[in-house]
């Protein structure tokens, strides 16, 4: 809304230590659970924060910087990773503006996955659970549950429109109650044979 | 229960979880959820998925020394201006 006006060489320094090195322990947790490999989050993290620099006119002081960084490392991370996957699109769900146009909401996905079950499932259960989603249903529910993004933010980082965040989100979520369910019926298995 | 309404529901629901709602949306969803037992089961169970992500899933801090070489590129950078 204001003026944006090029930083002087010193204030780029303090915009970048104050406002965008704060972040970096979030950072580096995205990037690890996008990547899944150390040495490749460190690698992304620092490409991030160089090119935060970079285009550090283009950023608003005062505006959500987290947000800002978040999205400059998803698009690295696309750049870098996805082209060098053989499947560059596997994903090809189709998303609907609408909420819902899947028949997943048919699905009666609760019935055998109760409230129990999830409360008693170990943290590996759930990080495997989380981490076997495809990186564009994994994305989504890291920024909403364990960053706590609003819809509104995911739609920036993402650069899609707040309703498709809502339908990937959604389905994204009933995938990993499929997982939690596999988890939960295996270890039922496995308490039979006690 | 019809499958639009049921719709309706899980949007709303899925807006109360996620602290996106407006006061009036989270009232008129636990009104929803005193009458209807279906709904309440599925706001217990995505409400729990949510809370076990944010148990166990504990961020971690970032490497030892990654910040400091991201300072020092960057006063490099500045440094050759
Ligand atoms: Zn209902």
């Amino acid at each position: 809304m204001g003026e944006r006006m090029s930083y002087e060489s010193k204030d780029k320094q303090r915009v970048f230590n104050e406002e965008f090195m704060p972040h970096i322990d979030a950072m580096y947790n995205f990037a690890y659970r996008l990547t899944l490999d150390e040495d490749d989050a460190k690698d992304l993290v620092q490409e991030t924060f160089m090119k935060a620099y970079r285009f550090i006119n283009s950023f608003e002081t005062g505006t959500n910087a987290k947000a800002w960084l978040f999205r400059i490392l998803k698009n690295s991370f696309i750049n870098n990773y996805r082209k060098k996957s053989k499947q560059p699109n596997k994903v090809d769900y189709q998303e609907v503006e609408s909420f819902y146009n899947s028949d997943s909401v048919n699905e009666n996905i609760t019935t055998d996955l109760r409230v129990e079950t999830v409360q008693h499932l170990i943290g590996d259960e759930i990080t495997n659970a989380l981490n076997s989603l495809d990186v564009d249903f994994r994305t989504v529910i890291i920024l909403c549950d364990l960053e706590g993004f609003t819809y509104e933010e995911m739609a920036k980082i993402l650069d899609i429109p707040i309703g498709t965040v809502r339908s990937r989100l959604h389905r994204a979520r009933n995938l990993l109650k499929e997982k939690l369910k596999q988890y939960a019926s295996s270890l039922g298995y496995k308490d039979k044979r006690k | 229960m019809e499958v639009e309404q049921k719709q309706a529901c899980t949007e709303l629901l899925e807006l109360v979880i996620d602290g996106q709602a407006t006061q009036k949306q989270h009232d008129e969803l636990m009104g929803h959820l005193e009458k209807c037992e279906e709904c309440r089961e599925e706001y217990l169970l995505s409400k729990s998925i949510k809370d076990s992500l944010k148990n166990h899933i504990k961020p971690s801090t970032s490497p030892t020394g990654l910040a400091n070489s991201i300072q020092n590129k960057i006063s490099e950078t500045a440094f050759l201006k």
